[in-house]
């Protein structure tokens, strides 16, 4: 936890949080597939992006890994074990937060480590380490209304980050945050990703979050309302560092570049 | 408001108004009469009489039937309730007999309460039991069934166990539902605690406004109204007390997204 400053970007000590996918499918009852031939691999602290259009599928497959939603076809394992049910070794973060609005930013950052049957100095500890790295500590006993929603959403990356979880699941987390608090929560991402080393899969609809924040960038396409099943059209990787500059010639190069493969047809 | 239907009261019974639905406003006291009336049930030697300076012993009486048999309702209808709302076998077993039993008005059970039970105050907790009962189960199911599916996910991620969920997510995310439920409950209980109390039994409030309806006494008949009025408002004063106090100021009943 103490030397995590000059770790580059997806070079983290971490060895849990091993995602994979294998022919993973998804269909509802006897109708048609509405996923179909999902494969993908993610390593131990890395942070994965998927991109797509909407109605491809890109928020059931998080949805899936958490255990919200079932698989009819296929295999989701982390770290070797097959996840069915929700657990909390997958933390979810959510576009509209979740947080629970009779519990004080503090319980609700609790909660976690208090199913785990941690002991109270500890969860103290936990809600503390986390609350701070979120920037948040001065707000501990406030309720969640009375917080803005960019700040609302630090509280339930701490609260999954407390739990210790070996990935992070993020559906469009910071959808529904205005521009200026959007690139504060991106910034502020990279360097919570960094200290923590926990697995991140990110669903956004923006391709520049995309390409700011992720070591990969996985491009969904097709969809239910598409008549073709959803699948993986093409994976990026982003090799530009730490410190990345969306006005640089490779950012926005790569930038349009996963743009034209997101609208090009199927 | 109060004042204008007081004047209007008065102005009535003197000149003999007659009101929609045949009330001829001649047959009732004024509302000094009542007053005086209401003087002499609490603090006697007014009115002499068997209730004079005696009411503190009906109203608490009827406190304590219009009380036992709401806590009662509330302790297995919110539970019930929570369960109903949540669980599709649970629904499934009860809610054909509980659309049956719930359109029978409690009025109707009374007679047959008397004969089973017997007279006496726990037929009238029964009674309010049944009425307060049914609102209270329909409100904290209707509630439970519409928790927003996030806070059970998130419930869920964090690694709460389904059960557990019932009690620390369900529960406090349909404080709204189970909180107008228990007030609609609370009335009705005080409404069938009357009917309860209007037959046989020689304690309490609607057995005092049945002995005013026996020896005519219109003003005792009146007077047993408005402390039922009065009680049934402070009663529900109590449950806003209460309710802020069991939740120690959280945002309870705020809306939730």
């Amino acid at each position: 936890m103490s030397t995590t400053a000059e770790s580059t970007s997806s070079a983290n000590q971490t060895t849990t949080g091993a995602l994979s996918f294998a022919n993973v499918g998804k269909r509802y009852g006897e109708g048609p597939f509405a996923m179909q031939g999902f494969d993908l691999e993610v390593s131990p602290g890395e942070l994965v992006a998927i991109v797509g259009a909407s109605g491809c599928g890109k928020s059931t497959v998080l949805r899936m890994i958490a255990g919200f939603e079932s698989h009819s076809e296929g295999e989701i394992t982390l770290d070797g074990k097959h996840v069915s049910s929700p657990g909390p070794d997958r933390g979810f973060v959510f576009q509209d937060y979740g947080l629970f609005p009779w519990l004080t930013v503090a319980e609700n950052v609790e909660l976690g480590p208090k199913e785990k049957g941690l002991p109270r100095v500890e969860r103290r500890g936990l809600v503390e380490q986390y609350l701070d790295l979120v920037g948040l500590g001065r707000v501990r006993d406030k309720y969640p209304h009375q917080l803005s929603g960019g700040m609302q959403q630090r509280v339930a990356i701490a609260r999954v980050l407390a739990n210790r979880p070996t990935v992070m699941l993020m559906d469009e987390p910071f959808g529904a945050l205005d521009a200026l608090t959007r690139e504060q929560m991106q910034s502020d991402l990279s360097r919570i990703r960094r200290s923590v080393g926990t697995t991140v899969l990110f669903v956004t609809h923006s391709i520049e979050e995309a390409v700011r924040l992720a070591d990969r960038v996985v491009i969904m396409t097709g969809g239910l309302s598409h008549g073709i099943p959803g699948h993986i059209r093409r994976i990026f990787d982003v090799t530009l560092g730490t410190d990345r500059d969306p006005t640089s010639v490779e950012f926005t190069d790569l930038e349009r570049l996963i743009s034209q493969e997101v609208h090009a047809q199927a | 408001m109060p004042l204008a239907v007081l004047v209007f009261w008065s102005l009535g019974v003197q000149f003999g108004w007659n009101l929609p639905f045949g009330i001829r406003m001649a047959q009732l006291p004024t509302p000094s009469q009542v007053g005086i009336r209401l003087a002499d049930l609490f603090f006697g030697g007014l009115v002499p009489g068997p209730y004079s300076g005696d009411i503190w012993r009906h109203i608490w009486a009827s406190l304590v039937r219009a009380g036992s048999g709401f806590a009662l309702a509330a302790a297995f209808a919110v539970p019930f309730g929570i369960l109903l709302g949540r669980s599709r076998t649970v629904t499934q077993l009860f809610e054909p007999l509980i659309n049956i039993v719930r359109p029978i008005p409690v009025t109707a059970w009374a007679p047959l309460a008397l004969i089973v039970i017997g007279i006496g105050d726990r037929s009238a907790i029964f009674l309010v039991f049944l009425a307060a009962f049914f609102p209270m189960l329909i409100s904290t199911s209707a509630a439970a069934a519409q928790v927003p599916p996030r806070l059970l996910e998130a419930a869920a991620m964090l690694g709460m166990k389904p059960w557990k969920r019932l009690i620390y997510v369900v529960a406090p995310a349909s404080v709204p539902g189970i909180f107008s439920g228990l007030r609609v409950g609370l009335g009705l209980a005080w409404a069938l605690l009357v009917v309860g109390e209007m037959t046989g039994v020689n304690i309490g409030l609607g057995a005092m406004i049945m002995e005013g309806r026996v020896v005519s006494q219109i003003d005792l008949i009146m007077s047993g109204m408005i402390i039922i009025g009065i009680l049934g408002f402070l009663s529900d004063r109590f449950l806003v007390l209460a309710l802020k106090v069991i939740s120690r100021n959280r945002p309870v009943l705020q809306e939730i997204s």
